[in-house]
């Protein structure tokens, strides 16, 4: 059966596949839907991810014949040149990749069986290494620098195609949470140096006003992680948004807010 | 008054008998029996190996932190249990010879109503010729950091090499030096913080940097792989090992089984079966782990070693070990409670406890060699396995035999890997990266068989503050110091 391709800005070619561990008719029924995909679109070569499958499986067509390599890896390497390369993922698009002129591949057949492969032929071996790359959730801009992969990336834009930027907000709504936070501990700070200028009565009040700014605080941090959480759900390709980030907000103002608090104790109360 | 007896002081047993002992008081009686006068802070022996800490820095004595919090500390090596007792008593005990406390040599029998075995690995240096001395030790050929002493060693000879290659080229070969490694991860942060050095020594131009180890992939580091998010999707740690190891000009070998050491040469077999061999002039190859050779005798004296211990030597948990084939591994294989299947007052953590299969896929050569990491069981999840064992053991002391067994299975837990790439204030690179969980559950996350909304990971600056705050942290929670509880596994 021919499949849909996973065609940029389609990002699910970014899953990094896992290990076939079934050798049975349904991987049989895959490796046939890739080949069948393959005719339709007269391609040479095929990652299963790249019809959205994510398991390590790889189908190219050499010299007439389809080669199967299940879970490949390769162990050796030799040499290198430059691999003039189009692939599929990225419409229209042709760069020069450095790849290794000869590989060794270790690999099971469709039977599960471990198979070795000496690759010298240049073409091939560029061909195998740009799927494998697939495999583990890389595409062959990874193998670019940062200033050559923008310019694939405006290409691609000015033909319409781009990753849509919604998936991550340039400013989002929880930053009023840490915004509004840090204005209440900068306040906290100031409070500390009252004494200094102002008679014990106001300094109490001060103190009084601390007292209530500390759960406010702490209010407000539960309420970024709640309101975060929920953003990470929404926006689940932005990276500023992982859990991982927010846990290091959290810790930096419940930190802020508690060394505050015992300074204020000491110097107001 | 019940008798815990915890055999093994290290990452796991430590934090096992000091919460037991925390949790029990003063009412029952918590003995810790460990070879070691000192505490090692093992991750950080890689800073040790190359001359930026010193081993004072990373360890400290037990003795007087387990007389603080009122543990009987006998500084022995455990030698065997006896889980049905003796001749004389049906009392359990183990057989401890001491190595310190001014007793060295002398033995002694140690009853108990609850053991853990803590006892962490045997550095199985002699599985590879040349790798060790023949007596079990570190050989000649190569250096280790999986001790404090041997990463003090490692570093007199890394310097030597330092001061060679200001005038010529040298070869450094830093990996795994055999087929069933694992702890990659110890040989990633040593070989990238060697070249951090060399940079900083004004040598790195004179230095062919290379990497070996069992992994069938960069970055499989004994868990199938990390994976970082990327634009919503995770990435493998191969792209970021691959990245990585290319930009700072260190070449891999990957797939190999290093089965010969000589003086300069390491001999290894490929996945394909292929013999190859590889020069250097200095070497840091991990060794493989096994038990720690821990005997099991019956009432009447006769050996049942094979009922408590798996053949590697580590101790059968409630784990699946007849899972079969790898397609076959499940989640569920992985023990929950740590407990011994037949003796039920008898519970391992940390590396001592024997997995069930592997996490990787397994791999062998045409030739029959199995070459690929066994599975991690340090760091983070090590501490919370002890924790949890701890738990478990004080509610079966102060409820009765029925009460229920607290859990913590690798399929469940995450865990938080900082790896250092550099040490330096300001020029310090680190990995910090999450897995969760540690064993992929393929039912639960259809795929990689992990939860990508609890994974991440970044490499750079801040990740080496992180580490090193880690350090400082962690030592400060073994040395039971106020709060110690507060501070995380």
């Amino acid at each position: 059966m021919v499949k849909e391709l996973v065609i940029y800005p389609d990002e699910r070619v970014n899953i990094a596949c896992t290990d076939v561990r079934k050798f049975d008719e349904k991987l049989h029924e895959v490796l046939q839907n890739m080949k069948d995909t393959m005719q339709a679109h007269n391609l040479e070569a095929l990652s299963a991810i790249q019809i959205a499958i994510p398991y390590n499986i790889i189908v190219i067509k050499h010299e007439d014949e389809y080669l199967e390599f299940i879970n490949p890896r390769i162990i050796k390497t030799e040499g290198k040149f430059d691999s003039v390369e189009k692939t599929l993922y990225y419409p229209d698009i042709t760069q020069t990749i450095s790849r290794y002129e000869k590989i060794k591949v270790v690999y099971e057949n469709r039977f599960g069986n471990p198979k070795y492969q000496d690759i010298s032929d240049p073409k091939l071996s560029a061909t195998l290494q740009r799927k494998i790359d697939y495999l583990f959730g890389g595409t062959f801009l990874d193998k670019l620098n940062k200033a050559q992969r923008q310019n694939v990336l405006d290409a691609l834009a000015k033909n319409g195609l781009a990753v849509s930027q919604e998936v991550c907000p340039v400013f989002s709504k929880k930053d009023y949470f840490v915004s509004f936070t840090d204005k209440l501990l900068i306040v906290m700070g100031l409070t500390l140096i009252a004494p200094l200028f102002t008679s014990k009565e106001t300094v109490a009040t001060l103190y009084a006003i601390d007292k209530i700014l500390l759960p406010t605080i702490l209010v407000l941090i539960i309420g970024f992680f709640f309101y975060a959480q929920y953003e990470a759900k929404k926006y689940r390709q932005c990276s500023s948004c992982q859990i991982g980030n927010n846990i290091g907000v959290i810790i930096k103002r419940s930190v802020a807010a508690i060394i505050l608090s015992i300074a204020a104790y000491f110097v107001l109360g | 008054m019940a008798r815990l007896v915890v055999m093994g002081g290290g990452v796991s047993g430590h934090t096992a008998a000091t919460f037991a002992k925390k949790w029990l008081g003063n009412d029952h009686e918590v003995v810790v029996v460990t070879p070691n006068s000192l505490w090692n802070w093992i991750p950080s022996n890689i800073w040790v190996g190359v001359g930026e800490m010193t081993k004072e820095d990373v360890t400290f004595p037990l003795a007087p932190v387990y007389a603080k919090a009122g543990i009987d500390y006998r500084q022995a090596k455990a030698v065997s249990i006896h889980p049905n007792g003796g001749t004389n008593s049906d009392k359990p005990y183990i057989t401890i010879q001491y190595t310190g406390q001014g007793k060295e040599g002398q033995t002694e029998e140690v009853a108990y109503d609850y053991l853990v075995n803590a006892t962490g690995p045997k550095l199985n240096f002699d599985a590879t010729p040349g790798l060790g001395d023949g007596n079990g030790q570190l050989g000649s050929n190569t250096v280790s950091v999986c001790t404090a002493d041997h990463a003090v060693h490692a570093n007199e000879e890394l310097q030597k090499i330092f001061d060679k290659a200001k005038t010529q080229k040298q070869k450094i070969l830093v990996g795994t030096g055999h087929g069933m490694c694992t702890c990659q991860g110890a040989a990633f942060e040593y070989i990238f913080n060697i070249e951090h050095e060399a940079r900083k020594a004004g040598v790195r131009d004179n230095l062919d940097i290379q990497w070996i180890s069992n992994e069938s992939f960069l970055g499989d580091f004994g868990i199938g792989g990390l994976h970082m998010k990327r634009g919503g999707y995770a990435a493998s740690s191969r792209l970021f090992a691959e990245s990585l190891y290319s930009e700072r000009g260190i070449p891999w070998i990957i797939g190999a089984h290093v089965n010969k050491v000589e003086a300069g040469k390491a001999h290894y077999e490929l996945l394909d079966g292929s013999m190859n061999e590889i020069e250097f002039d200095f070497a840091m190859l991990i060794p493989p782990f096994a038990g720690v050779g821990l005997k099991a005798y019956d009432k009447d004296g006769s050996d049942m070693t094979d009922q408590i211990f798996a053949p590697n030597g580590f101790m059968k948990v409630d784990a699946n070990y007849a899972a079969g084939a790898y397609e076959n591994w499940k989640a569920s294989d992985w023990p929950r409670t740590y407990q011994n299947p037949i003796y039920k007052n008898m519970f391992a953590c940390g590396i001592a406890f024997a997995p069930p299969h592997l996490i990787s896929k397994p791999m062998s050569s045409p030739n029959g060699t199995p070459i690929n990491p066994t599975p991690p069981r340090t760091g983070m999840p090590s501490g919370i396995i002890g924790k949890t064992v701890a738990h478990s053991i004080c509610d079966l002391i102060k409820e009765g035999p029925n009460a229920h067994l607290h859990e913590a299975s690798m399929a469940e837990m995450g865990a938080a890997c900082v790896a250092s790439a550099g040490k330096g204030l300001l020029d310090g690179t680190a990995a910090a990266l999450t897995v969760y969980p540690v064993v992929p559950d393929f039912e639960k996350y259809p795929g990689l068989g992990r939860d990508l909304d609890y994974t991440f990971g970044e490499i750079g600056l801040a990740g080496h503050w992180i580490k090193h705050i880690l350090h400082h942290m962690f030592i400060y929670k073994a040395k039971l110091n106020p709060g110690w509880t507060l501070i995380p596994e």
